[in-house]
């Protein structure tokens, strides 16, 4: 464990503006016309309005449009296309973790006292490749010599490793990682830009209906775990992982205007700040000590951010994690403190984590229901978390509690990267 | 042998597992690496390692890579991957031959595997790999 040196921004950075495009499937759309409709919808959330050419610098997070669309160097092309060419722009590479580093230097930035507004973006574009070469091109986020190329692993086959780990260690089976599904389905039911707008009891009863006007036999589910443990609808991907288990493939983007809190009154009254940034690397499984049942680089970047922010989990009251898989959720719950190792899903399980419990996780729907447009999601989740803790989030909103402290949990690959915020309402 | 990937490949085609151990700390590293993480120092020495280990977690994986999908892998025939734990501390990502009897995916973790190698001809090229099978 590296030695401890206390971290603090040089100056106050506060969130003003921020927004997401629809996430879903968009044959249409290249990347840039996906970040083109973030940015405006953020310009149009700025309380008080703001000038674009306010603006001084642009970071975006994109894991790889060099292999979704064959188009590298994307900062010069979202600088132009968004109309601030030639303010400087770069683009911010860790994975599934991309935005949310992108959003990092952005702070970092303003925090620096080089800049006063910088615009933290993220994109993906990612359908229009066919399933076999989503796989190979998110594999490139991992390992590749050696989880690939040695033993032919998957994105979410290493995050199904990580499960069958967790179920062997603490006894659990796949109907807890459901828990985890329907609970972020409900949410996203709630959040009118999520990929999958709908309750697992909804798709449910879409599905018997259908049947029903084909005339074919009505399937005989009696609930949403009926469903999920019907192979023929939920089939496996990775075991024990299964299609309902895996965030969905995604095109999407999103964007935040940060500024130093000294100049973010111009902008808005509702202010919300950066009360922690924290980042750690890791190596592969191999590189963890033989437990691959937590993401090490989580446990150390959230230790770091709720130092600097001078809080604990018992703090927090609300947090966007990476549920990339369903494993994915209850790994980061008990890497963030929330829960004791072991306890994440038997927590899931019981409705600790819904959102009407005490410490809500994925109001938005998560990665899982939302969507995960890989480098556009760790922006997304700041956005979603500053949305709430200023009481905006509509019907989805939390509203049975007093929010202050907004957690988000952002991860690249299986932890090779990971990067905690921690939002805080003045 | 170098301590590169390159040179790990190399060994693995001539049938060893090569690890590197830290002539500071004693450490045991897996991919064999020319820097110690530990305590920094570059002075390594090569061990071959037995290839006995156990299940540390694992997959059976039915949507696959192109690469799977060449070579008939899919849907209706997946394959089985995993972390092994090796019997002198490291651990490694490789494929898992499993028992056809239908246990579930979770119940093998801690299964006894020894490593196998596997060679595959690509034109000119040969590329080992590692498959662990039950002990």
């Amino acid at each position: 464990m590296p030695k401890q040196k206390k971290r603090k921004l040089g100056r106050g950075v506060a969130i003003v503006g921020g927004a997401m495009s629809y996430f879903g499937m968009y044959p249409d759309k290249t990347s840039r016309d996906l970040m083109a409709e973030a940015y405006t919808d953020a310009l149009e959330t700025v309380d008080k309005g703001i000038d674009p050419r306010d603006i001084e610098a642009l970071y975006i997070g994109n894991f790889t449009a060099d292999l979704f669309e064959g188009q590298g160097h994307l900062g010069h092309i979202m600088a132009d296309w968004l109309g601030l060419a030639p303010r400087p722009a770069t683009r911010v590479e860790g994975a599934c973790a991309s935005s949310g580093l992108a959003f990092r230097e952005a702070v970092m930035a303003v925090a620096s006292g080089m800049y006063d507004v910088v615009l933290a973006g993220g994109v993906e574009r990612m359908t229009n490749a066919p399933t076999e070469n989503v796989q190979d091109y998110l594999a490139a986020a991992s390992d590749v010599p050696f989880e690939v190329d040695q033993a032919a692993f998957t994105f979410p086959g290493l995050y199904a490793a990580m499960g069958t780990a967790y179920m062997a260690r603490y006894g659990t089976t796949r109907e807890h990682l459901m828990h985890v599904a329907v609970k972020n389905h409900q949410n996203g039911a709630l959040n009118p830009r999520a990929q999958f707008n709908s309750s697992l009891r909804d798709i449910m009863e879409q599905r018997k209906k259908r049947a029903e006007e084909k005339g074919r036999p009505i399937p005989t589910w009696g609930d949403e775990f009926d469903f999920l443990s019907d192979d023929s609808v939920n089939p496996a991907v990775a075991e024990p992982l299964h299609l309902f288990d895996c965030s969905p493939v995604t095109d999407g983007a999103s964007c935040i205007i940060v500024a130093a809190e000294e100049v973010a009154r111009e902008y808005t009254d509702d202010l919300v700040t950066v009360a922690a940034s924290a980042q750690a690397s890791a190596g592969p499984f191999t590189t963890w000590g033989g437990d691959i049942t937590g993401i090490p680089s989580a446990r150390i970047a959230g230790r770091d951010a709720y130092e600097m922010a001078g809080v604990g989990p018992e703090d927090i009251d609300f947090a966007e994690v990476h549920d990339c898989f369903t494993t994915a959720e209850i790994m980061a719950i008990e890497d963030l403190g929330f829960f004791e190792p072991g306890k994440g899903a038997f927590g899931s399980a019981e409705g600790l984590t819904s959102r009407d419990s005490d410490r809500p996780i994925n109001v938005s729907g998560g990665l899982k229901s939302k969507g995960h447009p890989v480098g556009a999601t760790g922006v997304a989740q700041l956005q979603e978390v500053w949305t709430q803790l200023r009481g905006r989030a509509g019907d989805r909103q939390i509203t049975h509690k007093d929010l202050r402290l907004g957690l988000t949990h952002n991860v690249g690959g299986t932890g090779g990267t990971s990067a905690i915020h921690i939002l805080e309402r003045k | 042998m170098d301590l590169t990937v390159a040179g790990y490949m190399k060994e693995l085609s001539e049938h060893r597992i090569a690890a590197s151990r830290c002539n500071d700390c004693d450490a045991l590293y897996l991919p064999p690496r020319p820097i110690c993480p530990n305590c920094q120092t570059r002075k390594m020495s090569v061990e071959r390692l037995s290839g006995e280990g156990t299940v540390a977690g694992l997959t059976s994986i039915s949507i696959v890579p192109s690469a799977m999908a060449a070579k008939g892998y899919g849907r209706k025939n997946p394959y089985v991957t995993g972390v092994v734990a090796l019997k002198e501390g490291p651990s490694l990502t490789a494929r898992i031959e499993l028992p056809d009897d239908g246990g579930e995916i979770q119940s093998r973790v801690g299964m006894p595997v020894t490593a196998s190698f596997e060679a595959e001809v690509d034109g000119d090229e040969t590329r080992v790999t590692l498959v662990f099978q039950p002990s």
